[in-house]
């Protein structure tokens, strides 16, 4: 895998293609680089790593985990070398951090969503679990392979899957673990050879599941706020949704966390996030654009000749009366 | 004659954990749930032999006649005209079909009526989806306990077999390409459970985006400076407008030097168009609704008779460029079908359907009506995909069932 990483490339042609300052911006173009591990994928055991991270059929959250990313390990050439995270300062943050949340507890009716760099989403939820008196239930969203030539660096959540390990996984408050690459480099231009592997979050519970669990606050924590101002694009519309239906969402980084004892009836309160319309990327005609081969080109922008890019007639992609 | 969902044991299989899993891991069906709900589940359609054998004549006999109107815009530029696809679109076809390029997967999707028959509502001739769940859900139906029928689908073996046999007419060192939209996880699915397939038979295979494939010196496509003998496409023809490749692969095509599957020829095929100019030159099968350019039908009369019409934009591929006019008020019919005659009238392509009145069956979650996919490989019968609706529209809400055929 040559992933497309931490490299500043010709892509600072405009400060407005980096703005709004969403969680994908900073590991885009500030990521510490990793290096190359020993683990090779023959090494791995599909199996047994799926069966750590999977969530039991029983909990309120397993609908909304992804096995995808899991699943490229059988696919995987046996010698290809995974890529050693536990090393990145942020992951390390992130370990710290869950440790002081877990010492703190999470405060009752509140669903945490880790959105950093892929390796310290998973060293967060990891830790957390381990350390927690009770139990948490992690729920991945990494939702495609790495490849050759690829966009974002998947293998580097994989690796952290690979080598890292929660408690036993369910029964308690939901933590989602999210990669900020998924959206990583906006408007830039992908060379058309390349795999563009990024990818949207399309499936967090509704306002109302929310409700259903007892959920009535959202920690969203991002990796550091000095580089990031607002929530990811593609939770922008979910997160309008939660605080119309009365639920806070707070807003924070490690180290709002890692520096100060954790006491939640200040850090919740001095945090919360105000979602206020804005323009996405996932509805600009320049985004699918820019990556024909990942998202479609011009015709799968909303509302473009009707369009998005669900043609499969698989699944819930339309058939029968409904289309194709 | 009647279909019937089986329900097997009396409880949920899925429920099962190393099923879900299984579907999740060995079948790569990764949108098993979609928004919290299950999309698929394991309780099997079962056919009587009759009505699968009248199933698959049907599919069959439609995707014939109506791809043989359909193949007239090859060669009439009129006729091409008339189906407003991009310049790309049509020099790809045009190259398919001077080099006898041809090899076609495509699913006729067949609505079960009222009448106790089956009519064909869509022909999905481009890039039809649903692999994992046509391969997996069977195979795990019998896992789960069902012991009877007979599982008719092999789609994704032989879409395989098909596809090493066209990579191989290029050497035995070509490999099969295999485009689609990489970021989204559900057409990946698709394509990586046909590349396991294809490793199987020992034949290369590479994902990549439609973006990827260049010509090398010697004139033949390539990926990542591998050699392609075949195209798998999960991407519609119509959206490579802009692609700086188009050139390159339909040179390709032209020379033989690479085959592609679903051929580009048959996109004409895929729009909805075609139904209406199979109907306007006369042809006539009863299980083809009546489909007309909706500039056709008087607009009184498609306000009038609204419960009658279906009106769908010819290459939409979601459920949401349908508006079925039984499920809509008055008010929200006429206030949609002013909206789509503007774009009729400004040159976008849309069509008007006959409703089809369907025959809802009984199943373990209530009455459901069925929409059956019938797979179709070079015009053959290898299988089925099959969704369950509590409307008469497939949308979000639909169910994804396995399908078997009764014991003769």
């Amino acid at each position: 895998m040559r992933p497309r990483v931490t490299i500043p490339l010709a892509l600072f042609s405009s400060a407005c293609a980096m703005q709004p300052w969403t969680p994908s911006v900073p590991v885009a173009y500030w990521s510490q680089p990793v290096p190359e591990g020993k683990t090779e994928a023959a090494d791995v055991h599909s199996s047994d790593v799926i069966s750590r991270w999977t969530l039991p059929d029983t909990d309120p959250w397993a609908p909304y985990q992804k096995m995808t990313l899991l699943t490229s390990l059988d696919d995987m050439e046996a010698n290809t070398k995974l890529p050693y995270t536990d090393g990145l300062e942020v992951v390390m943050h992130a370990r710290l951090v869950a440790r002081r949340v877990a010492a703190a507890g999470i405060p009752e009716g509140t669903m945490i969503v880790a959105d950093m760099r892929g390796p310290a989403s998973v060293a967060f939820g990891a830790e957390l679990s381990r350390a927690m008196q009770t139990p948490v239930s992690l729920v991945l969203t990494f939702n495609n392979w790495p490849a050759e030539d690829e966009v974002i660096p998947a293998e580097e959540t994989l690796s952290a899957l690979v080598h890292d390990s929660p408690r036993a996984q369910g029964g308690g408050p939901p933590v989602f673990l999210l990669d900020a690459w998924r959206l990583a480099f906006r408007f830039d231009e992908s060379d058309p050879g390349w795999v563009d592997n990024r990818y949207t979050l399309t499936d967090m519970p509704t306002a109302d599941v929310l409700a259903r669990n007892g959920i009535k606050h959202v920690i969203y924590l991002v990796e550091n706020l000095d580089e990031t101002d607002v929530e990811e694009d593609d939770l922008h519309e979910t997160f309008t949704a939660y605080q119309g239906a009365g639920i806070r969402i707070s807003m924070m980084d490690l180290d709002s966390i890692a520096e100060h004892d954790v006491v939640w009836s200040t850090v919740l309160n001095d945090t919360i996030l105000n979602v206020q319309p804005r323009q996405l990327i996932i509805h600009d005609p320049r985004f699918y654009v820019g990556s024909h081969g990942g998202w479609g080109g011009i015709r799968a922008t909303p509302g473009v000749h009707g369009g998005h890019a669900h043609w499969g007639g698989g699944g819930f992609h339309g058939g029968g009366h409904g289309g194709g | 004659m009647s279909v019937k969902v089986v329900s097997i044991g009396g409880g949920d299989p899925l429920r099962v954990p190393t099923l879900l899993r299984e579907l999740e891991t060995r079948y790569l069906v990764w949108d098993a749930f979609v928004a919290g709900q299950r999309r698929v589940d394991l309780h099997p359609i079962v056919l009587p032999r009759a009505l699968h054998e009248r199933a698959v004549s049907v599919a069959e006999r439609v995707m014939r006649d109506v791809s043989m109107v359909a193949s007239r815009a090859h060669a009439d530029p009129n006729e091409r005209a008339l189906y407003r696809l991009p310049k790309s679109a049509e020099r790809l076809a045009e190259a398919s079909a001077f080099a006898r390029d041809d090899a076609s997967l495509v699913r006729v999707d067949l609505l079960f009526g009222e009448d106790g028959d089956f009519h064909v509502c869509e022909i999905n001739a481009d890039c039809p989806g649903g692999h994992n769940e046509a391969l997996g859900l069977p195979k795990l139906a019998r896992a789960a306990g069902f012991a009877h029928g007979h599982d008719p689908t092999r789609v994704v073996p032989a879409l395989a077999r098909r596809l090493a046999d066209l990579a191989r007419l290029q050497g035995d060192r070509a490999a099969v390409g295999m485009i689609y939209a990489t970021a989204y996880a559900e057409d990946l699915q698709v394509c990586a459970i046909v590349r396991r397939e294809l490793q199987r038979l020992g034949v290369p295979a590479i994902l990549a985006p439609p973006t990827a494939p260049v010509m090398d010196a010697t004139g033949a496509l390539g990926i990542r400076g591998v050699q392609i003998g075949a195209l798998y496409r999960y991407f519609p023809a119509e959206y490579m407008e802009g692609q700086s490749n188009v050139g390159a692969i339909a040179q390709a095509i032209a020379a033989g030097r690479v085959r592609t599957l679903s051929s580009f020829a048959h996109v004409y095929t895929q729009s909805k168009l075609a139904l209406a100019r199979f109907h306007h030159f006369g042809g006539s099968i009863a299980n083809v609704p009546e489909t007309r350019d909706l500039l056709e039908i008087s607009e009184d009369e498609l306000r009038r008779d609204r419960a009658d019409w279906v009106v769908k934009r010819a290459y939409s591929r979601v459920g949401e460029d349908v508006v079925v006019g039984a499920l809509h008020a008055q008010e929200d019919w006429d206030l949609a079908l002013s909206a789509i005659l503007a774009e009729r009238r400004a040159g976008e392509s849309w069509i008007a359907q006959r409703f089809v009145r369907q025959q809802a069956m009984p199943t373990p979650w209530g009455p459901r009506f069925l929409t059956l996919g019938v797979y179709l490989l070079d015009g053959k019968f290898v299988g089925y995909f099959a969704r369950v609706t509590p409307a008469s529209h497939v949308g979000h809400d639909a169910l994804v069932l396995p399908t078997f055929v009764e014991a003769a």
